[in-house]
């Protein structure tokens, strides 16, 4: 006797049942031939052991039992399939029954059937059929590793291949409450295994309104949290939102040219297409069949090159996460493209009109007041109306609405005219993206667009209308096709993720800045992030802000991609004080769910000075997601005191993995208040904009052409306000005029600056942005002048000693670590810095030998930033959840 | 552990001390020290709870220990708690018992169980004579639910799935090849299925088998009927019974014999889909789309009752006059047992409503889940009356199935729906949004004034609600005096 399947019958206290299980089991026939082991659990009825008796008595070859202590019905089953693999080698697969259920008489034959014809399932579960409470409910779709983290939609009583026993793979004999079968079946995904619904009819599960009352279901919450923590693999980060997307298109996106093209989409720089004919399929079948057949989430009808445009800024998973989030609560968000005259940046989403009501505490307004409020109501959504139709880019709408729209009942003809009916009355988000690029327009308008597939979608429904094609099982009661959004949200954080695309294992690294301007934190920022994409790292940009932020290309050349949200709160510093520093303003739940559920797809995050971010930490850290700060510098108020983020960092420090700053000094600071060594790492800033060697070297070449006799070109680069010392700067340059020295400032005046005269002798150029304007900045001067009365670590200095300038700077903050006083440059006592810098400038004005040595000294390309990522990668690669790579591949 | 497969299982394990083991013999018993058992024992992997032992395959009869042997067992916990969970019955002997005390107490373990195995034996034969007390009675309790029913003249089958044809046929019969067709149905309850031949047929047997998607075929699943030369439309297969047993997945497969080689059964398909199960197969080649096919259903093992065929001719003599629903007095609703029906009953949410829509010129007789509903129009003048049919309409498509059927009786000799019920013809089932035909014909020709019957039912139906029944108007053949003014 070969037996290839064996019938496992765990028994706790179902002594008479038990019969039934063990009578069918060892009745079956027709297919591979079958044995019995039954495992009493320390079954407290003597019945049991004389039923099991009784069996081997009659079936002294096919049935074999076993009896234990109590280890619950995990160990039970581990027993089962201990004595199963040891006994029988040559075991092809194992079945679970539990001793209350029944397998049909042709059950046997079927395992064989799939065993043969399946090769690539590993277990096979059945439908619903229940007996006793009769109903039947079927498997739903086909199977999915999103839909299993969500709820079990295996049930216990399946046919394992032994493959999957062979990995090792075992019930977990601690979880004694419930949900050992899911955590089997996820323990088994882990390793690779993938199930498969059956679809005929094998198994009967037992249905007592007892069965209702079981314990697992009240302690569902318990349970839960208990599977996610063993399964982070599954859980961290947007592993489900990613496998949900290897289920179905995310997006169904529709290019309005001539002929309408379209494609499938999870990120929409990486859309794979398809033909209409796919599209109006898939919607009707998933319209029929909701519980079994999976459809996309959202409908996207844009205008032929509109997609590029926003790959090429970058911006076209942020454009989608956007329609995408604002059509939650609407039935369509459309997007239009405007160019910006001053080359920013942005999305902003605006809220939709609600119609007038009165406040609470509000005085009743006069019929006048409310006829006008209407009328601005009304006027708003005219506009709106009239906006979508002609001008929208872009124009989502969701799967549930776009059915909705669609929907054949109760006859075709009235369904025609419910498009236009719906746009009349529903709701309608506007999104304005804000780019430096051409906003002509060309295609047919999406709504058109939406128009002629609906008639489509309608004309293939008519067909099937007068058909019911439902399965006669009813849909589970676990989670399928219909509940995606429903999983996504429970799964991502209440909020959406950036779709994005992972193209290989490596690291996908998030900065959140609350300002991308031309700023030393976002250069340093970019100058990090570039070092990192050089050594393999892929990193994303995500501007949390209240303003637009730049389009400069290479400050956005290192990003894959880059999300924006405006809205005022994100710079809303009203929150309670810590340490004399001002938290954030809490978002709303729902914002800031948004907020971070973007952020899923990231393995670490930085966060540099998004005070609202800090609110989603905790969440972020329960997703496996690793959470950096990155500090530069203190602010000083009108007082002489200092605050700033580092004092958030503090704040948060619990709950954040790790703390970079942006010097050693800073670093100590913060270790100083408390902040554990282990959770602190330098990097010193490097230079702020990229030369390439070749460039570096021409403009040393140019600077040592200079004559000896030249007169001294000394300079203040950057912000006219007094942290950066310009009213110290004018004094010097008044002290030292009759020197044969030439004055010049680049910048303009931005805070606290009023009143700030400059002589006209005294040469003024505009502030430097772009790479080769500060190029030039920097070759017109021999000298930078840095009086400032607060610093971090400026970039400025190693950005001016790269090239041969020689920084002459007050020791504040952590500039002594930029300079090797009269080495690299020069260190002055914050006291009498005027006085200071007066004398130094006269003996540098007489001294070129000396200018000479210190010019040299720093010149050259640096590395640094390379020297910080590698740095920076060293720490936190052992700490990132490296699993979640693997289930989404 | 190995020998489990192969070796005979002993009878019975007694276990003694280590010492007396190998020395004592008891037929019919295997006599096992403590140690012999724990090497039979099989060590458990990944176990958490600490108890590491299982007993494989063996029965225990009991322990018989000395207090060396007591002191031993206790000294092991696991073990101790593996036979604790087995309640293994234990003696005490003292010291150092002999042969004949451990046989004595041997003895009485096997007493012990024997009387107890013939308790359990007498609970058994007690729960086997209960079982078929009740099964018995199940059983006749289940006849004359029946026979209740029948009587009661409720519609026994209803539809459960059509779908349309198109102008695409699939040809069976080449080649003998079965055509397989998923049936959109559980097996259970299914009584019998039209096929729709797309033209001419050529004479020949249409030979339908209920078979498992995986494993043996139905039992008795079978049926053939005979096509007829010129046979077309739909052709019905009726099983002799309708399947029974659990609730299980069917593909129903189709064959048709010609008398004359080489013909071939042109049958209808309906739209194409998009699911695959649903697909018929032919040759092991999915066709992508089903069969143009009606499905039955009415109640397991029973044989399917007769279908109403809505083909049925009007008799070649009579005169067909159109009687508009405008045209006849306001419907009354037929009481249901009123006599017994408490007063507080009558206007139970449930009661139906019936109304004469004289605007939409129709009548709507509301179903009801519970019972039959019958309408009567009271009082209309016919002539040698013989048939009656009326168009018949199911008006909105967000409802259930309902069964309509129309009848007629003389004028005043009727005032309750039971009794109506036995005066109504074929009962006619319309899915959602359907049109069809109902009819009656009078085993007499009938005179004078005759009381016409509208008649709705949901049988098996889980809600009533938005099922709009309307009956559009009626054709009377007969020699009527006609009171309408349009003559066909």
């Amino acid at each position: 006797m070969t037996p290839r399947i064996a019938i496992m019958i765990p028994i706790f206290r179902h002594s008479t049942l038990a019969n039934e299980a063990i009578s069918c089991a060892l009745s079956l026939s027709g297919g591979p031939e079958q044995v019995v082991i039954a495992v009493d659990d320390g079954c407290p009825n003597a019945e049991t052991r004389a039923v099991l008796d009784g069996w081997s008595l009659l079936e002294p070859e096919r049935f074999h039992r076993i009896h234990q202590a109590n280890r619950g019905l995990s160990g039970a089953r581990n027993s089962g399939i201990q004595l199963a693999l040891e006994l029988y080698p040559d075991l092809d697969a194992i079945y679970l029954l539990d001793a209350d259920n029944r397998l049909d008489d042709h059950a046997l034959a079927l395992f064989g059937q799939l065993l043969r014809d399946h090769p690539e399932a590993d277990w096979f579960y059945p439908n619903f059929d229940m007996f006793g409470l009769n109903s039947a409910a079927h498997n739903g779709s086909e199977f999915s590793l999103a839909q299993l983290a969500e709820s079990n939609i295996c049930e216990a009583g399946s046919l394992i291949r032994r493959r999957v026993l062979d990995a090792g793979i075992r019930f977990d004999e601690t979880m004694r409450s419930g949900y050992e079968d899911w955590e089997f079946w996820l323990s088994a995904a882990n390793a690779g295994f993938r199930g498969m619904p059956v679809r005929q009819s094998f198994f009967r599960y037992r249905k007592r309104p007892e069965s209702m009352l079981s314990g697992s279901h009240g302690k569902d919450d318990a349970l839960r949290a208990e599977i996610r923590r063993r399964h982070g693999w599954l859980y961290d980060g947007d592993t489900i939102s990613r496998l949900a997307g290897q289920d179905r298109p995310w997006f169904v996106i529709c290019e309005t040219g001539e002929a309408p093209r379209y494609a499938h989409a999870y990120d929409p720089d990486a859309p794979t297409p398809v033909s209409e004919e796919q599209v109006v399929t898939q919607m009707t079948a998933a319209a029929l069949r909701p519980a079994q057949v999976q459809r996309p989430l959202a409908y996207v009808f844009v205008r032929p090159g509109v997609l590029e445009h926003l790959a090429q800024c970058r911006l076209s998973a942020s454009v989608f996460w956007h329609l995408h989030t604002n059509a939650q609560d609407s039935d369509f968000a459309f997007a239009r493209i405007v160019t910006d005259p001053r080359g920013q940046r942005g999305i902003t989403a605006s809220a939709y009109p609600e119609p007038p009501a009165r406040k609470k505490g509000q005085r009743k307004p006069s019929k006048r007041e409310v006829a006008r409020a209407w009328d601005v109501y009304e006027d708003r959504m005219a506009e709106l109306r009239r906006a979508v139709e002609e001008e929208a880019d872009i124009l989502l709408i969701r799967s549930e609405v776009m059915d909705k729209v669609t929907e054949p009942l109760p006859d075709v003809k009235t369904a025609r005219g419910r498009l236009d009916r719906h746009l009349a009355t529903g709701r309608i988000n506007e999104i304005i993206v804000a780019t430096e690029g051409d906003d002509a327009r060309s295609g047919q308008a999406p709504l058109d667009a939406l128009r002629a597939l609906k008639t489509r979608i309608l004309d293939a429904r008519e067909i099937q209308v007068s058909m019911d094609l439902s399965p006669w099982r009813a849909a589970p009661a676990v989670s399928g096709p219909g509940n995606h959004e429903w999983i996504l949200s429970n799964q991502t954080l209440g909020g959406l993720p950036l779709p994005i695309a992972r193209r290989d294992g490596a690291m996908h690294i998030g900065f959140v800045a609350p300002i991308f301007q031309f700023g030393g934190v976002e250069k340093c920022v970019v100058a990090l992030a570039a070092a990192l994409k050089r050594q393999g790292v892929h990193c994303h940009l995500f501007v949390y802000g209240d303003a637009a932020m730049t389009g400069t290309g290479w400050l956005t050349e290192p990003f894959e991609s880059i999300h924006h949200i405006c809205d005022p709160v994100l710079r809303s510093w009203d929150g309670p004080q810590y340490m004399g520093t001002n938290m954030a303003s809490e978002p709303e739940e729902q914002f800031l769910n948004n907020m971070i559920a973007a952020l899923t797809g990231m393995d670490a995050v930085i966060i540099t000075g998004s005070a609202a971010t800090y609110y989603g930490l905790t969440a972020l850290r329960a997703k496996g997601i690793l959470t950096l700060s990155w500090e530069h510098l203190f602010e000083t108020d009108d007082y002489g005191r200092v605050y700033g983020t580092p004092y958030l960092a503090v704040a948060y420090e619990g709950a954040l993995d790790m703390i970079l700053t942006c010097s050693r000094r800073l670093a100590d600071w913060l270790h100083g208040q408390g902040v554990p060594r282990e959770k602190l790492l330098a990097l010193p800033n490097g230079t702020g904009f990229p030369m390439s060697n070749d460039e570096i070297a021409d403009a040393l070449a140019a600077r040592r052409g200079r004559k000896p006799g030249d007169p001294l070109r000394v300079g203040f680069l950057g912000r006219l306000d007094a942290q950066k010392g310009a009213d110290r700067f004018l004094s010097v340059a008044a002290k030292c005029r009759e020197l044969p020295i030439e004055f010049s400032i680049t910048g303009s005046a931005v805070l606290g600056a009023d009143g700030l005269h400059v002589p006209d002798w005294i040469t003024r150029y505009p502030a430097a942005f772009g790479i080769e304007e500060l190029k030039e900045a920097f070759a017109r001067l021999d000298v930078l002048l840095m009086p400032s009365r607060d610093e971090g670590l400026p970039l400025t200095i190693m950005e001016a000693q790269r090239v041969g300038v020689i920084p002459v700077a007050t020791d504040v903050g952590a500039v002594s670590e930029g300079i090797v006083d009269g080495e690299t440059g020069f260190l002055l006592e914050n006291t009498d810095v005027e006085g200071q810098m007066a004398a130094l400038l006269a003996r540098l004005a007489q001294e070129p030998r000396l200018r000479a040595r210190i010019s040299s000294n720093a010149a050259g390309p640096a590395g640094k930033w390379d020297q910080n990522a590698a740095l920076l990668l060293r720490a936190i690669t052992p700490m990132i959840r490296r699993e979640a790579f693997k289930a989404a591949g | 552990m190995k020998d489990l497969k192969t070796v005979a299982r002993p009878a019975m394990v007694l276990i003694v001390d280590d010492a007396i083991a190998g020395k004592l013999r008891l037929e019919g018993l295997e006599v096992l020290g403590l140690s012999g058992l724990r090497s039979r024992l099989v060590r458990l992997e990944s176990d958490a709870s600490g108890q590491s032992l299982a007993l494989p395959d063996l029965s225990l009869l009991g322990a018989c220990l000395s207090d060396e042997g007591m002191a031993a067992l206790e000294a092991d916990a696991g073990y101790l708690a593996l036979l604790n969970a087995q309640d293994l019955p234990l003696r005490a002997l003292g010291e150092a018992p002999d042969h004949a005390d451990i046989a004595a107490a041997a003895w009485g373990l096997m007493v012990d169980r024997l009387e107890k195995t013939r308790r359990d034996a007498a609970m058994e034969r007690r729960a086997a004579a209960e079982l078929r007390r009740t099964h018995m009675q199940v059983q006749d309790d289940h006849a004359e639910l029946e026979t209740w029913i029948w009587d009661q003249l409720a519609p026994k089958y209803s539809v459960v799935r059509h779908w349309p044809a198109t102008a695409d046929t699939v040809a069976l019969g080449e080649a003998g090849g079965a055509l397989l067709q998923p049936l959109p149905a559980p097996f259970r309850g299914f009584g019998a299925v039209d096929v729709q031949i797309a033209e001419d047929a050529p004479a020949g047997t249409l030979t339908l088998t209920l078979l498992r998607p995986g494993g043996a075929p139905f039992e008795g699943a079978t049926t053939s009927a005979t096509v007829c030369q010129g046979d077309n439309g739909p052709f019905r297969l009726t099983l002799p019974r309708a399947g029974s047993g659990q609730p299980e997945d069917a593909v129903l497969s189709l064959t048709f014999t010609p008398e004359e080689a080489g013909k071939t059964l042109p049958l209808q398909l309906a739209p194409v889909t998009p699911f695959p199960d649903v697909s018929a197969v032919q040759d092991g080649v999915a066709l992508g789309r089903p069969l143009a096919i009606t499905v039955y259903r009415t109640l397991p093992r029973m044989p399917a009752p007769p279908l109403h065929d809505t083909r049925r001719p009007v008799p070649a003599d009579g005169t067909t006059y159109l009687l508009r629903p405008a045209q006849l007095e306001d419907p009354q609703l037929l009481p249901y047992f009123r006599r017994n029906m408490p007063p507080r009953f009558r206007d139970y949410p449930d009661a139906p409503k019936v109304e004469l829509r004289r605007n939409e010129d129709n009548v709507l007789v509301q179903p009801s889940i519970a019972r039959p509903v019958v309408a009567m129009l009271p009082g209309v003048p016919v002539e040698g009356l013989r048939q009656i049919s009326a168009i018949i309409q199911l008006a909105r498509h967000d409802t259930m199935p309902v069964a309509f059927a129309i009848g007629a009786a003389p004028a005043g000799l009727i005032r309750s729906a039971r009794k109506a019920l036995a005066r109504v013809g074929d009962w006619v089932h319309l899915l959602p949004g359907e049109w069809g035909h109902a009819w009656y014909e009078a085993e007499e020709p009938m005179e004078g004034h005759v009381d016409l019957f509208l008649a709705t039912a949901m049988p098996n139906m889980p809600f009533n609600t938005n099922a709009e029944a309307l009956f559009h108007g009626f054709r009377m053949t007969g020699r009527a005096k006609p009171q309408a003014d349009t003559a066909e």
